[in-house]
């Protein structure tokens, strides 16, 4: 009864004009990333992260999350009907809602696909509400030995889910790791690879590593080709699914639910996985397998209740233990850093406003969201007509102010410049950089962790033995690494969602 | 060739940083000292490095980079980004955003110049009120005041 009586109060919370403006600005941005190609919802994050910081954290984190989960449902709309998922998570989608298109049904896939995301989005989050709370029960008996032993059960996590080479994402963690200890020591003051400079003495700014690796890196990669949108201009009827559409829907709906959620509570799993898992489960327990890829509907209801699930999901490591599952999240993490907050075991207890008035944001939001992308699919199918030259422009000015924005230092501008760089590059040579982000946000409580650890034990690094939960997690990251590079085929796709 | 010369940078990178940390010290009086942390991560990346630069199978067959054309627009939004840094504290931001994005739009995207006029102006200027009056954050201003 508790977790309802707060999530009241998180209800009281997000009912201002502010709140709830907010989180429908970030509802429409959303799905209109979700729906562009050309800008994935972690690029489009990591450039508007600058304008929370003169928000309230509800209202900033609230639309930050708008932004991702709005993403999964306006994806969805263009794998629909043109055949071009705007974002990773929706590449399922594509294969049989495109072909319902073709058939004449695109109204109904995309009814489906948006009363899926709602429907899983909602039973999601009411389970976040009373799973959070016990999580956070069970970390408060967490020391420093039990936290990094999580920590990096979590990063051993993210690398089995990463797709590629295994070392490459290794070594992006060591980068990650080595880029966050740059500046002042916060034990003894003393400098760490600042080499002379004054600007680097604060550390490496977050906003220059995230828009210069996913905001120009981006930009880079697009001005490869001049594209030339077409659309069509069918007109697209029949939104609600009939009788036997929800029929043959429902209990995908629902076993997409729980795969997402499964995969978003997975450090390194997240939407794009949950998508692809859920539409192999679907066809692995169709009576007639078949019919996926000639347009069954169990093929859009499934993956999309998957990746909106994997949401939310995806939040509870992320609020109740300070773990970020991918990089989006990892994001969210720094954001919340930014604003003055360490989410972690005490996060809930401490900020209670905080995290039910973004759980409650993200009710209100899933209702902006079905509202805003059944009876306006068509309209957002239009908006890829809007050609990258005018989005260019306003990229590249959102990716220089939102890095100046952090410090009112032009020497950011070059750390981004240079991580746009290195980005394109690296991008090009297939790592993900997924672990790199993580890894930079996580490290400055992962080192505290293992110093903190070190002091306290008489016996060194043993004190990860002596004490039965962390030793568990340690000797769980060793099984799971030896698992890593045993696996011989990456899990799937990019996972970076970028 | 790039890639292995990456691969050459990550292991120089990560010797660099296990010379760099062991002067910060590894283990002081009161436990773990400044260089003990960048010392595990200096030699996580040289056996990473090492072992992307002697595994050939790590390698990309035949990674897609950009050529003639795509160069010069890469190259382009690259220089105008750079320029953009330099000029930024001299003549403001309106300034410095309409030059680089105007250039950028000619030059990168072949836009027409009416058009690329109208997206210029458009731009700055909805970033400037979204940025400047809406967030109240303090653009830079050139000599002339804005």
């Amino acid at each position: 009864m508790d977790a309802f009586h707060n999530l009241m109060m998180g209800f009281t919370v997000i009912f201002t004009p502010q709140n709830l403006w907010f989180c429908f600005l970030g509802s429409v941005v959303g799905t209109l990333v979700g729906v562009l190609p050309g800008i994935g919802p972690l690029a489009a994050l990591a450039l508007l992260l600058p304008v929370t910081f003169q928000l309230a954290p509800v209202a900033g984190l609230g639309m930050l999350t708008a932004i991702f989960y709005g993403a999964m449902y306006g994806g969805s709309t263009t794998s629909i009907l043109v055949n071009i998922p705007g974002e990773a998570a929706s590449v399922v989608t594509a294969i049989d809602g495109h072909e319902m298109a073709k058939q004449g049904r695109a109204g109904a896939a995309l009814g489906m696909a948006a009363m899926a995301s709602f429907v899983a989005g909602t039973l999601a989050l009411i389970a976040v509400t009373f799973f959070s709370p016990v999580l956070t029960a069970f970390a408060l008996r967490f020391g420093p030995p039990e936290n990094f032993g999580l920590m990096l059960f979590g990063l051993v996590c993210t690398l089995y889910m990463i797709s590629g080479s295994k070392i490459k994402g290794v070594l992006m963690l060591a980068v990650g790791f080595l880029a966050a200890t740059v500046g002042l020591d916060v034990v003894n003051g003393r400098d760490r690879f600042t080499l002379g400079n004054i600007n680097l003495a604060g550390g490496i700014e977050i906003l220059s590593v995230v828009i210069g690796l996913y905001g120009v890196a981006e930009i880079l990669v697009n001005c490869e080709t001049i594209t030339k949108n077409h659309m069509l201009a069918e007109r697209i009827r029949g939104l609600w699914p009939t009788l036997a559409d929800w029929r043959a829907s429902w209990k995908p709906m629902i076993r997409g639910s729980f795969v997402g959620f499964f995969f978003g509570l997975v450090p390194g799993g997240g939407p794009v996985t949950a998508s692809f898992m859920s539409y192999a489960l679907e066809r692995r327990v169709a009576k007639d397998p078949s019919r996926f890829g000639k347009g069954a509907i169990e093929g859009v209801a499934g993956p999309e209740a998957a990746n909106n699930a994997a949401v939310s999901g995806s939040m509870i490591p992320l609020m109740s233990l300070g773990i970020p599952g991918n990089a989006v999240t990892a994001l969210l993490l720094g954001a919340l850093v930014i604003q003055g907050i360490q989410p972690g075991p005490m996060f809930i207890t401490q900020r209670p406003d905080l995290f039910w008035g973004v759980m409650a944001s993200m009710y209100v939001g899933n209702v902006f969201l079905l509202l805003l992308n059944l009876p306006l699919a068509g309209l957002w199918a239009q908006c890829l007509r809007i050609p990258y030259r005018v989005l260019f422009p306003m990229i590249l000015l959102l990716s220089i102010v939102g890095t100046y924005s952090a410090n009112k230092n032009v020497f950011d501008l070059w750390v981004m410049l240079g991580f746009g760089v290195a980005g394109y590059v690296l991008r090009k040579l297939q790592y993900d950089f997924s672990p790199f982000l993580i890894a930079f946000v996580l490290a400055p409580i992962l080192e505290q962790s293992l110093r903190q650890s070190l002091v306290m034990s008489p016996d060194g690094v043993l004190i990860f033995m002596q004490r039965p939960l962390a030793a568990g997690l340690v000797v769980a990251s060793v099984i799971l690494a030896v698992l890593v590079f045993r696996q011989r085929k990456p899990i799937q796709p990019q996972g970076d969602m970028s | 060739m790039i890639e292995r010369g990456l691969n050459v940078v990550w292991c120089l990178l990560g010797l660099g940083t296990m010379v760099n940390a062991w002067s910060l010290g590894l283990l002081g009086p009161s436990g773990p000292d400044s260089g003990l942390f960048p010392m595990l991560c200096g030699i996580i990346i040289v056996i990473c490095g090492l072992t992307l630069l002697l595994r050939s199978n790590t390698y990309v067959t035949d990674p897609a980079w950009p050529r003639g054309g795509q160069m010069w627009r890469i190259a382009g939004v690259t220089a105008g980004l750079a320029s953009m840094a330099v000029s930024l504290p001299y003549v403001g931001f309106a300034v410095s955003s309409a030059i680089t994005t105007f250039v950028l739009l000619q030059a990168v995207e072949r836009s027409r110049i009416v058009e690329s006029l109208i997206l210029t102006a458009a731009s700055v200027a909805a970033v400037m009120y979204v940025f400047g009056n809406l967030l109240g954050l303090a653009l830079p201003r050139g000599p002339w005041g804005w």
